[in-house]
């Protein structure tokens, strides 16, 4: 069992402007690395 | 290199005019989509590009290279065109993204070992038990639950765990610009359409089936938890919904790549499937653009249905079915996207297949309504016969203007 909850750490990363500094894209990122969690 | 100054300018102009030469090209085609799918009359009939990896082995080239040199992949994923005719193309470049999820720790997708094709291993974690978790949340099973099962990299620390996804993104961020690249070298270099935008129409039964419980599972689901699976698509619908609100472009069209229909039978598609299916394409057309369907297997039980939509709201592209008998019982609404199958190109004459493209032509392209192309993407360079290949795309091209 982890010690994190993932959705927590993307919504994080979804405001977090560290690592992007654009919204919208920080945005579209988040939003495709979710999408890539359930495609395989 | 300079050039004497007398040429420079003459240069200038042919490549200004080539340039504009393209752009012309380009939007005729736009053109020529807008009208068939709208049945009406185009000024011919649109030869489509079903390559996904086949450019690949025929440029004598590796997919591992090409993922990690953009230039590389850009040039070998476009420039087939300046030998393959095509007026557009349903998707340029490979979707599927390896070096991320090779970041994730996870091999269900890879490269073959000719280093040209990929291939996708089913690896479904979702067990029966998990149903209730999926219906009450979607969102936290498939990714709170489901995707730590399926990639071992994320059984780490919290901050690790972090930095990780941080990574992945960048290569997600860093593959989208090669393939938005791509697409604008086709469009700017060699005038080549588009037939699919960014937007996708996912069914939620599809998920069900492809990715969470697999196609074995989920068929013995469809006997044993018929309620359980019906509230799994219904929970899931709204999630696949949402996105089509952001329509607002009639072209390029909303893609989709139903896999489970082929199995379901009548009974099964009108009550697991069909509900939520018809919901999206209806949204599509509200918004004004259209459903590009690819027909995986036979969809001929399910004519009926897909006359029941709006009429030039689909775009089917025929796989197994006849494409003759579509013409005739849905062709009127649907636009169909049929041609010589890839296995006939692989083992017939030129002049065999040159002839049933002329049948099928004529058959298909009267009022609208209809685009050439094979059956199945082109994955490797075997999959056809590359020389009755080339030659076809450009016969068809010259065959029949309306």
């Amino acid at each position: 069992m982890n010690d994190y909850i993932l959705t927590d750490i993307i919504d994080e990363l979804t405001e977090d402007e560290s690592w992007c500094e654009d919204p919208a894209e920080r945005k579209s990122l988040t939003a495709a690395l979710e999408n890539l969690l359930i495609t395989s | 290199m300079q050039l004497p100054k007398s040429v420079a300018p003459f240069i200038i102009l042919a490549l200004q005019e080539k340039s504009m030469n393209i752009d012309n090209l380009y939007d005729a085609r736009v053109k020529d989509l807008l009208l068939t799918t709208n049945h009406k009359i185009p000024s011919c009939v649109p030869v489509v590009s079903n390559l996904v990896t086949w450019q690949v082995g025929y440029k004598g080239r590796k997919l591992n290279d090409l993922y990690a040199n953009p230039d590389l992949y850009i040039d070998t994923m476009s420039s087939v065109y300046e030998d393959v005719y095509a007026d557009c193309y349903f998707a340029i470049g490979v979707s599927v993204n390896i070096p991320a999820y090779r970041l994730l720790g996870c091999n269900t997708f890879f490269i073959s070992p000719d280093g040209v094709t990929l291939q996708h291993k089913q690896d479904c974690k979702m067990t029966e038990d998990d149903y209730p978790m999926l219906i009450k949340d979607p969102r936290n099973f498939m990714i709170n639950i489901l995707a730590p099962r399926r990639y071992p990299a994320l059984n780490d620390s919290r901050e690790n765990v972090k930095k990780l996804l941080i990574q992945v993104m960048k290569e997600i961020s860093r593959f989208s610009k090669m393939n938005k690249d791509l697409n604008n070298t086709c469009k700017t270099k060699y005038g080549i359409a588009p037939l699919r935008s960014g937007s996708k129409m996912m069914s939620p039964f599809d998920i069900i089936f492809d990715r969470l419980r697999g196609f074995r599972d989920t068929m013995v689901d469809v006997r044993r938890h018929p309620h359980e699976l019906m509230a799994a698509v219904n929970a899931l619908a709204p999630n696949y919904y949402n996105p089509l609100e952001k329509i607002n472009s009639p072209y390029p069209y909303v893609g989709a790549t139903p896999h489970a229909p082929t199995y379901l039978g009548g009974k099964n598609f009108e009550k697991f499937y069909w509900p939520s299916y018809s919901r999206m394409i209806e949204k599509i057309a509200e918004k004004g653009s259209k459903a590009m369907i690819n027909f995986e297997g036979s969809w001929k039980a399910y004519y009926n249905s897909l006359m029941e939509m709006p009429r030039s709201s689909i775009i089917g592209i025929v796989e197994d079915d006849d494409p003759a008998e579509a013409k005739k019982i849905i062709g009127n609404k649907v636009t169909l996207i049929a041609g010589v199958q890839a296995q006939i190109l692989k083992y017939k004459s030129k002049a065999e297949c040159f002839d049933l493209a002329k049948k099928i032509i004529d058959e298909m392209s009267p009022g609208g309504g209809f685009m050439f192309s094979t059956d199945k993407n082109l994955l490797s360079l075997n999959d056809v016969n590359p020389e009755t290949y080339i030659e076809l795309q450009e016969f068809v091209h010259n065959y029949k203007a309306y």
